[in-house]
């Protein structure tokens, strides 16, 4: 694992509401969907930083946010110490060129009308004012890079399988040689046999580039597999953050708890019995007051209804926001 | 816990088999060619047991089930062969008509995706009170009582309001686990659950694991449990079978399967797949991609991708061995 302790991407009390409107057009504000409520967190070059929960905690807001497709309410993001919220011109053209995405499914992240090697030029014609002939060259060697035949340039992303499809986006991604790769559900939308290989690659590329991954998955053998540090979110907060290996084998969230105990192990004598947690997620406009999580824990008292836990440092690194401790 | 299933009379039955599934095959006729979609799938179904049909996508183990309730695509597919003897009744010779007295009642069906399989424009009561009019011919205030019955047995909070309610104002697990209410509505033998959890969070789909289990020993219910997580299979089924291009190629005990997997396929699935409970550095992967079921070779499906791989893999499609009871396995190695 990565001792640098320098810090690459920084996350300070980020905010992003969503309005809920009526439904005729200038209709008032009727309540606010707290995606993203207050989150801080930090990513060290080279290291994969994980986001796990369930849908609607805010995962994928937060990379929206970093990717700058969507504007914060509150807070601030810095890049290698530079507010991303105040950069203009071509700082921003920098910036948006050192930080890529991978997307979910690759079925609707590459243009069917496009021929791979265009798909995977755009971002160098977009950026860059490279000459063709080196262009061809560059995508030539992303292809050999994700494991492709450099032939496939010619070819239309309908021509590939799932897998195929992925490690074109990933070139696509890798095009301009970037610091930061979003990676958000890079393999849940493959085959199970296919996403050994993705994630492989994954790895193998990070080494290779010396890339830095912001992994966002709710499949939490994923997450161990390819994370260097992860971070719980639950109802746009985060409730646990730790190193990876620290939070699977010593998790101290109840919410932490749940989630590994319902994630099923794949050897059958391994089965405990899940945690099963009585009631579903709360509705994001109207959090619960105190510890959110309070509803659904087996071990909430009177303090978890009346004061929110604020995240703190119990070990070096390991993070909590829970009464308990 | 309130609203068991009604006790049907069990038929006498000299054998505790409830399905039996002998050599089906369903193909899909189109201009590329023939699609050997299932082709040649065997295997028993024992009271009150679960059965896991384990394979990636595309491996025929959606279509095997729809086969047996015999609600494949029509007219791109057709059941060329085979036999599903239920009951001792082969359902393959019912007319259609006859079809829809066990479609629902004595056979139902969850599907992965409980947006799609319910219907929007209808209340949750009307599409739970369809089944009952149908299979049970119930009316009036028996009939509303045994859907609250229902709802409040798949643990929806307050049934008696939620039937005026629409599937859009349930959250996903709410609405899978109406789609488990309406499925399980006339009591049935069997309960086929394709994918039920995949579209499903972690944590709800661990509840539903657990109450379709608690469910399932109430009710004396066989379930064939269809998907691709293999945490799943390890959690809810006795046995698996696993599927690769249309057949099946090994079939054993849970435990067995896990412990010592025999086919190459089997073997490097499990190792492909990461485990929660494990630090792993390096996985294996199974490099390649699955055939497509289009003009396949006479051969193991499997021989591009596997690592044991021999001349005669190519020729012809090893016949099932029984390495141990309940053990079979399709493969040239174990045939020497």
């Amino acid at each position: 694992m990565n001792s640098n302790s320098d810090v690459l991407l920084e996350v300070k009390d980020l905010q992003k509401h969503f309005p809920v409107r009526g439904k005729l057009p200038f209709s008032p504000t009727r309540a606010w969907v707290r995606a993203v409520d207050g989150i801080s967190f930090f990513i060290r070059p080279q290291e994969t930083f994980s986001l796990v929960g369930e849908s609607g905690c805010g995962k994928t807001t937060t990379a929206k946010l970093i990717l700058l497709l969507e504007e914060p309410t509150a807070g601030a993001i810095y890049f290698s110490g530079k507010d991303i919220g105040k950069l203009k011109g071509q700082d921003m053209r920098q910036y948006r060129a050192a930080v890529q995405a991978v997307f979910q499914d690759p079925w609707s992240s590459l243009n069917p009308r496009m021929r791979v090697g265009d798909i995977i030029a755009e971002p160098l014609v977009v950026n860059n004012d490279v000459s063709k002939s080196k262009i061809k060259e560059r995508v030539q060697e992303l292809l050999l890079n994700v494991g492709l035949e450099p032939m496939s340039a010619n070819n239309f992303p309908h021509e590939f399988s799932g897998g195929q499809r992925q490690r074109i986006a990933v070139a696509r991604a890798l095009a301009l040689n970037p610091q930061i790769v979003v990676l958000d559900e890079p393999v849940s939308a493959l085959d199970v046999s296919i996403r050994a290989q993705i994630m492989n690659l994954l790895k193998d590329l990070q080494v290779q580039y010396g890339l830095t991954y912001l992994l966002i998955a709710h499949n939490l053998a994923t997450v161990r597999y390819l994370s260097h540090r992860v971070a719980v979110m639950y109802l746009g907060e985060i409730v646990e953050e730790a190193d990876s290996e620290e939070l699977f084998t010593n998790p101290l969230h109840p919410y932490t708890k749940a989630l590994i105990s319902a994630a099923l192990p794949i050897r059958p004598d391994e089965q405990t019995e899940a945690i099963v947690l009585p009631t579903e997620v709360p509705s994001p406009t109207r959090p619960p007051p105190g510890c959110r999580f309070h509803t659904r824990c087996p071990f909430a008292f009177d303090r978890c209804v009346a004061e929110a836990p604020e995240l703190r440092e119990l070990a070096p690194g390991h993070k909590v926001a829970c009464h308990l401790y | 816990m309130k609203g068991e299933l009604a006790t049907k009379p069990q038929p006498a039955k000299t054998d505790n088999l409830v399905l039996q599934v002998r050599d089906l095959k369903t193909y899909f006729f189109t201009k590329r060619g023939v699609g050997k979609a299932v082709d040649g799938v065997s295997f028993d179904l024992k009271q009150g047991e679960t059965l896991g049909l384990v394979g990636e996508s595309g491996c025929g183990k959606s279509m095997t089930a729809l086969s047996i309730m015999r609600l494949n695509p029509k007219p791109a597919s057709r059941i060329v062969g085979g036999q599903v003897v239920f009951q001792g009744e082969d359902l393959l010779q019912k007319r259609e008509s006859e079809m829809r007295r066990y479609r629902g009642k004595h056979i139902s069906i969850v599907l992965q995706d409980p947006m799609t399989t319910l219907n929007p424009v209808f209340t949750i009561g009307d599409q739970v009170y369809e089944s009952l009019r149908l299979h049970q011919g119930l009316r009036g205030r028996t009939l509303k009582e045994r859907a609250i019955q229902l709802l409040h047995m798949l643990r929806i909070p307050d049934p008696g309001a939620r039937l005026s309610s629409y599937p859009y104002q349930f959250s996903g697990g709410m609405r899978q686990r109406a789609v488990g209410a309406i499925a399980l509505s006339s009591s049935p033998e069997i309960l086929i659950a394709d994918e039920p959890t995949t579209a499903l969070d972690v944590t709800i789909q661990a509840a539903y694991l657990e109450l379709l289990k608690e469910i399932q020993q109430q009710a004396n219910l066989c379930i064939i449990f269809i998907t691709h997580d293999f945490g799943v299979v390890a959690r809810m089924c006795d046995r698996v079978a696993v599927m690769y291009a249309g057949k099946i190629v090994e079939t054993a005990d849970t435990k067995t399967l896990f412990k010592s997997p025999a086919h190459p396929y089997t073997e490097a699935l499990l190792n492909s797949v990461p485990d929660v409970k494990e630090r792993v550095t390096r996985l294996y992967s199974i490099e390649g991609q699955p055939p497509p079921i289009y003009n396949l070779n006479p051969g193991c499906p499997f021989a591009n991708r596997c690592p044991y791989v021999q001349s005669r893999c190519w020729e012809d499609f090893p016949p099932q061995k029984e390495l141990a009871p309940g053990h079979a396995v399709s493969c040239w190695r174990y045939l020497e």
